[in-house]
């Protein structure tokens, strides 16, 4: 081939140029941290990337509703304690108080006590957590929780334990009675159906809240109707009331049972999230490897490539000076 | 017989000649940095004996020929790469024209970043998530407003930026067609000058050189065909038209005849036609132009320009309005003072409110818009499947969120349907992606193969017709020798008439 000198001017620049590119390509991974700067620099890989990212902000978005449903079951749980531990202590007060040994003052005594449990299951019964009621089903906003002037356990509006009819013989007062049980049982149905729900995977769904309505115990043997019977026996001293003390004792035991049962099913709630929590952050860990293995650079990879590039790009420049520049015309005279 | 100056006039041609040739080389040497300079050749030759053609003379013996002759300057090309080079180059020209376009199209979509259509959706999916942990709260439900408007807002960003390039290339078109006119009126112009100049008997070399450069130019533009008659006459063509017939030429125009077939877009876009009667479209397949109206036409998945992207954003904001309402729809917004009933002026929960606006004739990206309700009161973001009535009791009956986790629900769905070829929107955005990150390699690809083609053939033209100043200073040598060798010979007969004039006859002086 004839060798001619724009031939070899052009040639040398176009490949000068190329090294230069190269320079610039390792460079500017070096200095971004990341290997692919354009999508089609690696197709497959972006797609990876983009894949990876979108799996990364659900896999985030799910350990923060993980999180949050542990807060609120933790809160739920300490509430649902609280009520175990003052069914209990209820409990000691009722046998001591049925033993049948207690003079009326001491009775009296025992009474304050339930008293003040019954306005702490009370307050207890409407935990909150931040400001949205835990166990008011879709009710967030108001204490679900109250009573009505003469002590009556109202839950979200409705009266739990309905008047007990003043004539149980008169047949259209039972009715009556019977009517408003039914009705009180159809509410609480329709309570049951109030759960919160939070997404911990794809269509993975944890029920966070427990039943309010149920959460002191099925009415009329709720906790604090019981305490609130109790409350009335001990001001009678009478064999009805004595009578009155022994059903409280079974009633109370029934109720912890309930309120247990209740603890345990949240305990195992809380271990699914733990499980969903761990599980999280090993898929965090392995699909921001798959990104960072499609979008960052490895260093020291690219470092030697770099090296290699720079030596390159400079003996292209030595070669440049030596060739370029002599002709015949530099020998001669 | 000889005669007495023969000799003189053969060394003279000599001297001639070697003079010529000084010059042709001097021309070569200061054209070696010249854009489409051809080196050029001093062709010699021979002059025969006198006799040779002389009828009439007698035959001589041991004839010797009167010198040399200069029959012309020719200058060294190889056609046949000429036409390789430009056959290859409006190949290359079609795709680096194509491949620069669609990587402006590819930064739009540069989804490895933290912006664009993908970020937001993910955005749009936390702030639906946060928003079902707290129904009713106005704080989270003004976010996944926030994030709703975000999206339509990058959606309209990147729709009109589409749109703005695919103008930008249509007005590209006119421009070069006006450049390439331009260009065929010169060529036409040197096909005179040229032709006039060689009917001397002359090589119009340097004309010739400065008409191929614009050959070239005109080929990296469009398809062209071209060839030379005997007469030295050239004629270019476009797809079998004729664009230049030697002294004459026809123009192409931009007519701005169609309409943009972009739904809910009315610019015009040109077409280009013959300028003569006829005005009809020049079809061009090759060419930098005909890859401003692949990248400003290309509505295919096998004709990737700028509609097809368009199309695909349109499809995907068109599949999120309708998938996000036929939910929305079926859902209850909270009650609210800010949008309350007309007729009884107290807060309800309303049913069939629509999130987005709805899909409306001529839709596209930049026409997706949050609903007058919601954009009325965030309170119309429908939670709840069942009626939300607050009561006069403490209870809130049926706010709940079942139907927000329904909306959520199309972020993870692999069987959406409402809009056909959309069955998963981050998946459709991601397929999406891929497809145009692969063509724009594949683009890539194809300019790097087209491009070193072309420079190879281009380093073999400049093998053959470039100026080599090593070749020339031996030229020079040589012609330089030649000329003194010339000079001797004039010495030498001078030395010899002076002989024979000034020193015979003087026997007996």
């Amino acid at each position: 081939m004839r060798v001619t000198n724009s031939m070899m001017v052009s040639t040398y620049l176009s490949d000068l140029n190329r090294n230069a590119y190269r320079l610039n390509t390792y460079q500017s991974q070096l200095a971004t941290g990341r290997r692919m700067v354009r999508l089609s620099d690696d197709p497959v890989g972006a797609i990876n990337s983009l894949r990876s990212r979108e799996k990364l902000a659900k896999i985030e978005q799910y350990q923060y509703n993980v999180e949050q449903a542990q807060t609120w079951l933790t809160q739920t749980e300490t509430a649902v304690m609280d009520l175990n531990t003052i069914a209990q202590r209820a409990y000691e007060l009722s046998v001591q108080a049925g033993s049948g040994t207690y003079t009326v003052n001491e009775k009296l005594a025992i009474q304050k006590e339930i008293e003040q449990l019954m306005k702490q299951t009370l307050s207890t019964a409407n935990a909150t957590l931040g400001d949205k009621y835990l166990f008011g089903g879709y009710n967030f906003t108001s204490e679900p929780f109250t009573t009505d002037s003469e002590g009556n356990l109202i839950y979200n509006g409705k009266r739990m334990v309905p008047e007990l009819p003043a004539d149980p013989t008169d047949p259209a007062q039972l009715a009556a009675y019977h009517a408003a049980l039914a009705d009180v049982e159809a509410f609480s149905e329709d309570q049951r159906a109030q759960t919160v729900q939070y997404e911990i995977g794809k269509s993975n769904y944890i029920t966070v809240s427990v039943p309010g309505v149920d959460v002191m115990g099925k009415s009329p043997n709720d906790l604090y109707t019981i305490l609130k019977d109790f409350s009335s026996y001990l001001e009678m001293d009478d064999a009805t009331g004595e009578n009155g003390i022994q059903g409280v004792i079974t009633k109370l035991q029934d109720c912890q049972k309930e309120i247990l049962a209740t603890a345990a099913e949240l305990g195992g709630r809380q271990n699914r999230l733990d499980l969903a929590a761990n599980r999280y952050e090993a898929d965090y860990i392995n699909y921001s490897a798959i990104r960072s293995e499609v979008e960052d650079v490895d260093q020291e990879e690219t470092i030697m490539q770099y090296m290699m590039a720079q030596a390159v790009y400079n003996a292209s420049l030595a070669v440049g000076s030596k060739v370029i520049q002599p002709s015949l015309v530099d020998f001669l005279d | 017989m000889r005669s007495t100056f023969y000799g003189l006039d053969i060394a003279k041609s000599g001297l001639f000649a070697a003079q010529k040739g000084i010059d042709v080389t001097g021309h070569n040497i200061s054209n070696a940095n010249t854009t489409g300079y051809t080196r050029q050749r001093l062709i010699q030759s021979a002059v025969d004996p006198a006799s040779y053609d002389q009828r009439f003379l007698p035959v001589q013996k041991a004839a010797v020929g009167g010198g040399v002759t200069v029959k012309y300057v020719d200058q060294i090309r190889d056609v046949f790469l000429d036409r390789q080079f430009r056959n290859e180059s409006a190949v290359y020209g079609l795709w680096s024209t194509y491949e620069s376009g669609l990587t402006r199209v590819e930064d739009l979509f540069n989804g490895t970043e933290d912006t664009g259509i993908a970020s937001g959706l993910s955005a749009l999916y936390s702030a639906l998530q946060e928003l079902s942990q707290n129904p009713g709260d106005k704080e989270f439900m003004t976010a996944v407003r926030q994030e709703a408007i975000k999206l339509t807002e990058t959606f309209d960003h990147v729709y009109s930026q589409l749109l703005e390039t695919q103008n930008d290339y249509n007005e590209q078109i006119a421009i070069t067609v006006s450049e390439f006119n331009d260009i065929a009126r010169t060529i036409s112009e040197y096909n005179v000058e040229i032709y006039r100049y060689e009917q001397t008997g002359n090589n119009a070399n340097d004309l010739r050189d400065k008409r191929n450069l614009l050959l070239d130019t005109l080929a990296g533009m469009a398809d062209i065909t071209y060839s030379e008659d005997a007469d030295g006459k050239l004629s270019v063509f476009i797809g079998g038209d004729t664009l230049i017939s030697h002294n004459t030429y026809n123009e192409l125009y931009c007519d701005a005849d169609t309409v943009n077939p972009l739904p809910g877009e009315t610019n015009m876009l040109y077409t280009i036609k013959w300028g003569d009667a006829s005005g009809a479209p020049v079809s061009l397949t090759g060419g930098s132009i005909a890859g401003m109206l692949k990248l400003r036409d290309g509505d295919a998945v096998d004709n990737q320009g700028i509609p097809y992207y368009v199309q695909q954003i349109n499809t995907l904001a068109e599949a999120i309005v309708k998938e996000f309402n036929a939910v929305h729809q079926d859902g209850w917004t909270y009650p609210t003072d800010e949008d309350p009933d007309i007729v009884t002026g107290d807060p309800v929960s309303k049913t069939g409110v629509n999130f987005f606006e709805p899909v409306g004739a001529d839709f596209n990206a930049s026409k997706m818009s949050l609903s007058a309700d919601v954009l009325k009161s965030v309170f119309n973001i429908a939670s709840s499947d069942e009626q939300i009535i607050l009561g006069s009791t403490d209870e809130n009956t049926g706010n709940n969120v079942n139907n927000l986790t329904k909306i959520i629900n199309l972020f993870n769905s692999d069987e959406l349907s409402e809009v056909t070829g959309v069955n998963n929107l981050q998946g459709y955005y991601r397929s999406f992606i891929a497809e145009l990150a692969v063509e724009v390699r594949h683009a890539g690809n194809m300019v790097e193969m087209k491009d070193a083609l072309v420079s190879s053939i281009d380093t073999q033209r400049t093998s053959v017709s470039g100026v080599s100043l090593d070749e020339e200073m031996t030229n020079l040598i040589q012609y330089q020798h030649s000329y003194s060798a010339a000079s001797r010979v004039i010495n030498t007969m001078d030395e010899m008439l002076d002989v024979l004039i000034n020193r015979t006859g003087m026997v007996g002086r």
